[in-house]
């Protein structure tokens, strides 16, 4: 049984809803700005891809501010018996940067500490999940998030969180296409969401994966990534209930494959094994050849091992065929937990409207991906397919083959 | 149930607590710590072959590492040795990585927050225990976390189920799923049935695991 997308969408940077997204793609636009929101002064890079209008001062988390409005399109309209599936890699973990800084700062008028503390106790009772509630810092849990994300969406059923580093997201798809495929599940909604915060910004920076002029995937000059925030939502159906509720399919899940490249914790194989073996895996469960495939989303996230592992994986796969390349990291920053979902939004549309954005932030595209990416967007004829790869810490990688 | 549920195979099960380490098919139990054993962590030949990133695993990666280590053991599996196999991992727990984040951002504050530490940032991810799992034993199918709402039982209960799936699809050839934090940690080593000794079945499997701890 075929999953199907009923129901999906999105805020980024580039602002709310799908089509200001896809816009801002095709205009190549980087969504980057100067940190704000914490002291970026120690750090080797000062920007990120930020949501206008998120304020780290107020009671909300980051992605709360996020995923508030955003599910409440949808709130009320999520039948029981559905899973619910949370994708992300530190969910609200500003609740936990807010408690160490004031017990650490003894105040709550530091100019970087919000002026309310959201992650106590009694918020965590709020969100309707007391028991696990129990120690300070515990309002971060991934679990305490599922709990506030099922109650935006007034459901009461089973949830999970996924977690596969940055391919969080196009792992959680994999998994509720599964469910639905082997009959368990004929209705999973999968939310995927990660802000930019001081705790992931320094972390980078220790690993000297910040790029202090904005990523640049693909580029020659590439030094790393942009740390970027997001939420979206894509609600996946049975085609068979779906045929039986009358719901539009906005896009189907054809094809799903999952791997570890078993080599180092934070860099990728340099041989690209691991991800063609995802997406070797993800084609031959999807039935569709190699050929039918129109364009690939990647990863890319400007790092300089990412990119070159992906290209060769690539080149694995498709035979040196070049196809259309394009990361939208130039643009969104690295959504990180929210990745897999933005970028396989964006991949319906441009199914639907058969163009390939461009890779953003590209100045002069490195040898080998040459003739694959493209700074400009490129025009589709008859595509059918778009594949989207994902790969984060410890090696994990994801690959989604995706159809109108 | 579905069949493949029936026909899931616990070749190995290993464990290991604040104070003790054992295993269930083959079963014992040895006390460490204090004027005991060393912890099972430091031990190469629970490993098989020196794990070369052991000396920074934080605690739940210790915990996960050696629960694994003693299922593939108890299953009489080696690997370790650089080959590369088509096997799974999948986690669980209750507070995914909570206290790694607690300890990585409170060392970062510590050093007057302007330089975090990468090697305490790499376990700010709940996958991470289990990407030094795979890393060492060179499972290169899905590692993926799962946090399940419910009680232990209901966790297990989903990983296996899981697993299940996974071997069906013969996306992996076995797969160990594991239930672990920094305090105690749960590893079943999953296969189909061959005629290798085990428990069968996933009831008996999730029974044995009821008895057990």
């Amino acid at each position: 049984m075929k999953a199907v997308v009923v129901e999906q969408n999105l805020v980024t940077a580039l602002g709310h809803g799908i089509e200001a997204c896809w816009a801002g793609l095709l205009r190549g636009t980087p969504a980057f700005s100067e940190v704000t929101r914490f002291n970026t002064k120690a750090f080797p890079a000062h920007i990120a891809a930020c949501i206008p209008g998120l304020d780290a001062g107020i009671s909300d988390s980051l992605v709360m501010q996020m995923l508030t409005p955003l599910l409440a399109q949808v709130a009320g309209k999520i039948p029981e018996g559905t899973l619910v599936l949370l994708a992300t890699t530190t969910g609200e973990v500003d609740l936990l940067e807010r408690e160490l800084l004031k017990a650490r700062l003894g105040a709550t008028n530091h100019p970087f500490l919000p002026h309310k503390a959201a992650g106590d106790a009694s918020s965590c009772r709020a969100a309707g999940d007391a028991s696990s509630c129990r120690a300070a810092g515990d309002a971060s849990r991934l679990d305490v998030l599922l709990g506030r994300v099922q109650k935006l969406l007034g459901v009461t059923g089973p949830g999970r969180i996924i977690s596969a580093a940055c391919a969080s997201s196009s792992a959680a798809v994999a998994h509720g296409a599964a469910l639905i495929a082997s009959g368990a599940r004929d209705s999973v909604f999968v939310v995927a969401c990660d802000a930019v915060t001081e705790f992931v910004y320094a972390g980078f920076a220790s690993l000297m994966a910040l790029d202090p002029d904005g990523a640049r995937p693909f580029d020659k000059a590439r030094k790393g990534l942009t740390v970027g925030e997001g939420a979206a939502y894509v609600w996946l159906m049975s085609e068979e209930r779906a045929r039986r509720e009358h719901r539009s399919s906005l896009g189907t899940v054809a094809g799903w494959g999952m791997s570890c490249d078993a080599n180092h914790m934070t860099g990728p194989a340099r041989d690209g094994d691991g991800l063609a073996r995802a997406i070797e895996q993800a084609l031959k469960q999807s039935g569709i050849q190699a050929d039918a495939v129109g364009s690939l989303s990647a990863h890319g996230t400007g790092t300089s091992y990412n990119d070159a592992m992906e290209m060769k994986a690539f080149k694995t796969v498709f035979n040196d065929r070049p196809l259309p390349v394009y990361s939208v990291k130039g643009s969104l920053g690295h959504t990180m937990g929210a990745a897999g979902l933005v970028e396989m939004i964006m991949a319906f549309k441009s199914l639907k409207e058969q163009w390939a954005p461009p890779s953003s932030n590209l100045h002069e595209v490195d040898s080998d991906a040459a003739g694959w990416v493209s700074a400009k967007p490129v025009k589709m004829t008859g595509m059918t397919t778009v594949l989207s790869t994902n790969s984060g810490f410890g090696g994990v990688n994801a690959a989604l083959v995706l159809t109108l | 149930m579905s069949m493949t549920a029936n026909t899931l195979v616990a070749k190995g099960i290993g464990w290991v607590n604040g104070s003790e380490y054992g295993s269930v098919i083959h079963p014992r139990r040895v006390a460490y710590g204090g004027t005991a054993a060393v912890p099972p962590w430091k031990q190469a030949d629970l490993f098989q072959f020196p794990a070369k990133n052991a000396g920074r695993f934080d605690p739940a990666t210790r915990m996960i590492f050696s629960a694994c280590a003693l299922a593939l053991l108890d299953a009489g599996v080696t690997l370790g040795d650089g080959r590369k196999i088509n096997f799974g991992l999948l986690g669980t727990n209750a507070s995914g990585c909570v206290e790694a984040n607690r300890t990585y951002f409170e060392d970062y504050l510590t050093g007057g927050r302007t330089l975090a530490r990468a090697n305490l940032f790499v376990y700010t991810l709940p996958s991470s225990p289990l990407a030094e799992v795979a890393i060492h034993f060179g499972l290169q199918g899905p590692v993926l976390y799962i946090g399940f709402t419910g009680t232990p039982a209901d966790r297990m209960s989903g990983l296996l189920e899981t697993g299940a799936g996974w071997l069906a699809e013969g996306s992996v050839e076995g797969l160990l799923a594991v239930e672990g934090d920094g305090h105690s940690a749960t590893a079943v080593f999953l296969g189909a049935v061959d005629g290798h000794e085990g428990l069968v079945g996933m009831d008996a499997i999730l029974n044995r695991l009821r008895n057990e701890f």
